[in-house]
């Protein structure tokens, strides 16, 4: 049976590092995803993955079990990858709540490029490389609520209690991310139709 | 300009979600029935977030996590527990099966090194180790076990300290 993330982590603070060897086994892939998510750079997302876990080491005795351990985790995590962004030159964190003037994309665009069965999809690199700059292109609000959704599959009550914010900004950060996405995916995808096609896997079998 | 959004803009993202109560559930459905492009919104989101999850899934793919845990650890300061944290970690079982037991063998122990202590030690400590306090009514700080030994840490109601030692049974 797996041992929770509390016991895991009251043995660590007794000082037993196979303990807290599990924890990191258990979150070092989903660290990264989000990681990587936030920065956008492989090397960088590794360098977090692993200053986070040394970081909530370190604070061990400050978790007193309020929130779940992946939630503090998490925060942790956040809050490295938003240093390194602000430390980039040129690049804003833009937390301002401003919906943007973008104009809603074309209806059926992306569903009708990728098929009946989206998630079978395999993924070409032109296609993740084009989602990637898409991702890129979002304020880090946005970016975060996308993979809090996506990569943990947190439910909109575990995305308000992580993010700090009502179930009802939880609602519409999500619907305006998720517009700006396909807006710019409609962008970088929609003279070349064909690409996402060939990004089907239902259509090379 | 900013977009005018409507709450049913935000009620078809939520349903793409399952994240609605029946009641928004039976309302947009009763939408989509009779608004195609709304139903073809809520295939976008939904297309949207299997494409964004296999991007992941394959980003995260990508990276050899194999000595990553071993190499977080090796970072790691060694880490000594907190006085609390060790106590409750030795004497678990005495704290929570048997706390009375535990307390009266602590007192006792307590008492026995009150008085055993001036007569090992000599006279020119008795008068400072007896006035020290109440022997029953001392705690114990900490106690730790090395080799063949174990040792408890004693701290008497007048604040004196008492170290006793013993053979590992």
């Amino acid at each position: 049976m797996e041992i929770d993330d509390l016991a895991l982590v009251l043995r660590a603070k007794e000082g037993d590092q196979r303990a807290f060897k599990l924890l990191v086994e258990r979150y070092q892939r989903k660290v990264y995803a989000i990681a990587n998510g936030m920065v956008k750079d492989r090397e960088e997302a590794l360098d977090i993955t692993q200053e986070a876990f040394v970081k909530v080491h370190k604070n061990l005795d400050r978790f007193k079990g309020d929130s779940a351990f992946y939630t503090w985790l998490y925060r942790i995590t956040r809050n490295l990858a938003i240093d390194r962004i602000r430390s980039r030159r040129n690049e804003s964190v833009g937390f301002d709540e401003a919906v943007g003037s973008e104009e809603p994309p074309e209806p059926g665009f992306l569903s009708t490029q990728l098929g009946s069965n989206p998630q079978k999809t395999a993924l070409r690199r032109e296609l993740a490389d084009k989602l990637n700059e898409a991702l890129a292109q979002l304020p880090v609000k946005h970016r975060e609520i996308l993979l809090l959704r996506e990569v943990d599959g947190m439910s909109y009550e575990d995305l308000a209690a992580t993010l700090d914010i009502p179930k009802g900004t939880v609602m519409s950060r999500l619907f305006h991310a998720r517009s700006k996405m396909q807006k710019l995916l409609e962008g970088y995808l929609g003279e070349g139709g064909d690409r996402l096609a060939l990004a089907s896997g239902e259509e090379e079998g | 300009m900013m977009d005018v959004r409507t709450d049913r803009d935000l009620l078809l993202s939520a349903y793409a979600d399952d994240e609605l109560d029946a009641a928004e559930q039976a309302e947009v459905e009763a939408f989509l029935a009779s608004d195609p492009e709304a139903a073809l919104r809520v295939a976008d989101d939904r297309a949207l977030s299997a494409l964004l999850r296999a991007s992941f899934e394959q980003n995260a793919d990508e990276v050899d996590f194999t000595g990553f845990a071993d190499a977080v650890i090796a970072k790691l300061p060694a880490r000594k527990a907190s006085l609390a944290s060790r106590l409750r970690a030795m004497l678990g079982d005495a704290f929570g099966q048997r706390p009375f037991q535990f307390a009266v063998g602590a007192a006792a122990a307590a008492a026995v090194a009150v008085v055993a202590t001036p007569y090992l030690r000599g006279p020119a400590e008795n008068q400072r180790i007896l006035l020290a306090g109440d022997p029953s009514a001392a705690r114990v700080l900490d106690m730790d076990a090395l080799g063949d030994h174990e040792t408890m840490l004693f701290k008497t109601s007048g604040g004196a300290t008492i170290i006793f030692v013993q053979e590992t049974p």
